[in-house]
């Protein structure tokens, strides 16, 4: 199995959404599609699901045209929605069989996810008279009823308390086990640092960064200097041309040019006596690629303008 | 286009719906108010009016003992009239002339139970016959008016005989003259036939009319709830919009039906369950009609034309005109980013409903009996056609050929609108932010 998506552009009157957008997942796992409020994401999202029409470009799943009524796809749109008034156990058979399903099949995964998700005792009532949280579950269960292929999930995280965010990973991971292809758009990037493989982020319509996130990583090296210690390190990072990053009560934050500047600040500070609590010598986090990228971005539209 | 899914979208809004508390109060409400319409209808009348044999009703009967008349009609003498209130029980005292005017006057005003009848003629306006009655109230208004009918019956007869006219003239002379206009050809409708005529447009097309506004405004709140509750996101990954608006659509023209027909049937069996309970309005207007056969005909009539086929033509209009109205009602549900906003986007709905519910409804009052210009153009108007031609085939204005052609032209131009919608929905349904104005709508479909 694979998707791919060619070129995939779309105008709202004379706003560009989004411009050529490529990009393949040829293996099981989560593939992120990042970027800013606006950036097009769920525009994208909703041109691979065949809901929005394609200005140009297409949408390939197992090198086929994609129909989205005919594969087994699961979504979890960006703002939730159930009916208020009816009662979840009727919406997610309605859901089910709307995805095909005989009935008898859609009630036992019913019981699954409703066990699994702990949302056994709700069973009979409305949406309304549930949670956002539950009715977030309500909906990631209903994304997973007909056990999907390939699976959307337009920010899957926002609004949930810890302990449910961590039953959304759980049952993240069991996807990804089970060799789902999962598409994943998320503003909190541990969370896509923790499960994706692959990425694009998006800005302004336009895909600014692709690739496999370690390669990505690698590409920029360890350089990324975390310091914690008993003294001052400051006038020993000046003595080896470092200029802090970020000074919190937490360390120091530098940015180093290779892994010799780290090496003499540490030989430095063990002569000085300087007891080091931490020393992090580390690839940038998904976060400061993201923002590099998207200042820079803005940059380059500034100069352009 | 594919409606791939409409099935499950159907059946699901059916229930749905069904078990709502508008709809369960709703029809439970309606129910008992048609309910206790019917009852009253057949036993108010009855229950109020006084019982048979009630000391009202003995003095009613004995109220005029006596009847004082005086003839100056110079015709006639009193005392052709003697044996003719004679026969109805009364003392009768007469005299010709005005001369005992003032006096029967006075011993009527100042007595009981008797009435004074004056028969009088005057250049300038003829013949007069006036009835009075005493002032202690023992004679009714009615009562002394009954007696100046008897009079005046009698005088139309007796002056004819005094004439020269046989007896055996006089009915054919005294019988009423009726004036009668149709058109060249056709024949003529009875009294009844017109009032069924009138009567019948409006209630199909009220019952069509309430139908469309009521289960119009479900059908655009439906729609526009998917919306603002995001849930249309969820089912378009499931299936098309045209699937979404022709399940939802016929879901709600079926739920309509079946509510129908329930207070139909309330009705019915409200009104024959108490129809023995004492005498209704139903009874009493059959009985005041002159010619209640001339009805009975009409009905009769009417119902002669109650074939299957009429029957099932009469349903296809019905099921045409209403996804012609609930169409629109979807679209206008769409063009909507905000449940609040229906009711304000659907105002222009209802006119379009209101005129062609007039233009059904209003030419069955013309001169013509509604068998006029506007009347025929009613019938083939997509927008009144579904109102007007039930009645037109219940009535025998139109032939199955005439109801063919309003049919086919209502069926294109509902392929024409689904058409319409099915591409503008698809525009429309995720659309958020401003409504949607009328004249956009021509550029959603273009694209």
């Amino acid at each position: 199995m694979a998707l791919t998506v060619k070129n995939i552009s779309k105008k709202y009157g004379n706003v560009q959404a989004l411009s050529d957008l490529s990009f393949e997942m040829s293996r099981p796992g989560v593939y992120a599609l990042l970027g800013t409020n606006g950036a097009g994401k769920s525009t994208a999202i909703r041109m691979i699901l065949g809901m929005l029409s394609k200005d140009t470009g297409e949408v390939l799943w197992n090198g086929k045209p994609m129909d989205p009524i005919k594969e087994k796809i699961g979504y979890l749109a960006e703002e939730r929605g159930l009916y208020p008034k009816y009662r979840i156990t009727d919406q997610l058979m309605y859901f089910g069989e709307l995805r095909g399903m005989k009935k008898a099949d859609a009630a036992k995964a019913i019981d699954y996810w409703f066990d699994r998700m702990g949302l056994d005792q709700y069973r009979e009532k409305r949406a309304d008279q549930l949670s956002k949280g539950n009715q977030q579950k309500v909906q990631l269960a209903a994304a997973l009823i007909s056990d999907p292929d390939l699976l959307v999930l337009d920010e899957p995280l926002s609004g949930l308390d810890p302990v449910n965010a961590d039953l959304f990973k759980s049952i993240i991971y069991e996807q990804t086990a089970k060799n789902k292809y999962i598409i994943m758009s998320c503003h909190q990037m541990p969370v896509i640092e923790e499960f994706c493989s692959d990425l694009t982020i998006i800005h302004h319509g336009h895909a600014v960064l692709q690739g496999d996130l370690n390669e990505i990583k690698k590409g920029y090296g360890r350089v990324n200097l975390e310091v914690k210690c008993d003294g001052d390190i400051l006038p020993l990072a000046e003595e080896c041309g470092l200029t802090p990053k970020e000074v919190t009560p937490d360390g120091v934050h530098f940015k180093i040019k290779d892994e010799q500047q780290a090496a003499a600040l540490l030989k430095k500070a063990v002569d000085a006596g300087l007891t080091v609590v931490r020393f992090d010598l580390r690839e940038p986090s998904l976060h400061e690629i993201f923002v590099e990228h998207i200042t820079r971005a803005d940059a380059a539209a500034k100069e352009v303008l | 286009m594919n409606a791939y899914g409409w099935r499950s979208i159907f059946k699901f809004t059916l229930v749905q719906q069904l078990k709502t508390k508008s709809f369960i109060i709703s029809s439970i409400v309606i129910s008992v108010l048609i309910l206790a319409m019917v009852i009253l209808i057949n036993t108010l009348p009855g229950l109020l009016a006084p019982a048979a044999g009630t000391v009202d009703d003995t003095q009613q009967a004995g109220q005029a003992k006596t009847i004082y008349f005086a003839d100056a009609s110079g015709i006639t003498a009193s005392s052709d009239f003697q044996t003719i209130f004679e026969e109805l029980g009364t003392t009768f005292i007469g005299s010709d002339g005005q001369d005992k005017v003032e006096e029967y006057t006075n011993t009527v005003r100042n007595g009981s139970n008797s009435v004074f009848v004056l028969l009088t003629y005057d250049e300038a306006t003829g013949y007069k016959v006036k009835s009075m009655r005493p002032l202690d109230g023992s004679v009714s208004p009615d009562e002394a008016n009954m007696m100046a009918s008897v009079a005046s019956s009698a005088f139309t007869e007796l002056r004819l005989e005094k004439l020269g006219l046989s007896k055996d003239n006089i009915p054919s002379a005294i019988a009423p003259i009726s004036i009668v206009n149709t058109i060249a050809g056709e024949e003529e409708m009875t009294f009844a036939q017109q009032m069924i005529n009138s009567i019948l447009p409006m209630i199909t097309s009220l019952i069509l009319f309430v139908m469309i506004v009521l289960y119009g405004q479900l059908i655009a709140q439906s729609v526009a709830m998917e919306k603002t509750s995001k849930v249309i996101d969820t089912l378009l990954i499931s299936t098309r919009p045209l699937a979404i608006i022709i399940g939802k659509i016929l879901a709600i023209g079926m739920l309509s039906l079946m509510q129908f027909i329930g207070f139909i049937l309330v009705g019915v069996i409200g009104f024959v369950a108490t129809l023995p309970l004492g005498m209704g309005l139903t009874s009493q207007a059959l009985a005041g009609v002159d010619d209640v056969g001339e009805f009975t005909e009409a009905f009769g009539k009417m119902f002669s034309q109650f074939s299957p086929l009429t029957i099932l033509m009469i349903l296809v209009i019905f099921i045409l005109g209403f996804l012609f109205y609930a169409l629109i009602a979807g679209l206008i549900g769409a063009t909507v980013s905000r449940s609040e906003d229906v009711n304000s986007a659907m105002q222009p709905f209802a006119i379009i409903g209101v005129v062609g519910f007039y233009l059904a409804y209003f030419p069955s009052f013309t001169e013509d009996g509604g068998q006029g210009m506007l009347k025929t153009l009613s019938y083939y108007l997509p927008l009144s056609s579904p109102f007007s031609l039930p009645s037109g085939m219940l009535t025998g204005q139109l032939d199955m050929l005439q109801v063919l052609i309003g049919v086919l032209i209502l069926a294109a131009f509902n392929v024409v609108i689904a058409l319409f919608v099915a591409r503008v929905y698809e525009q429309l349904i995720l659309h958020t932010g401003n409504r949607i104005k009328f004249g956009e709508l021509f550029g959603l479909a273009k694209r």
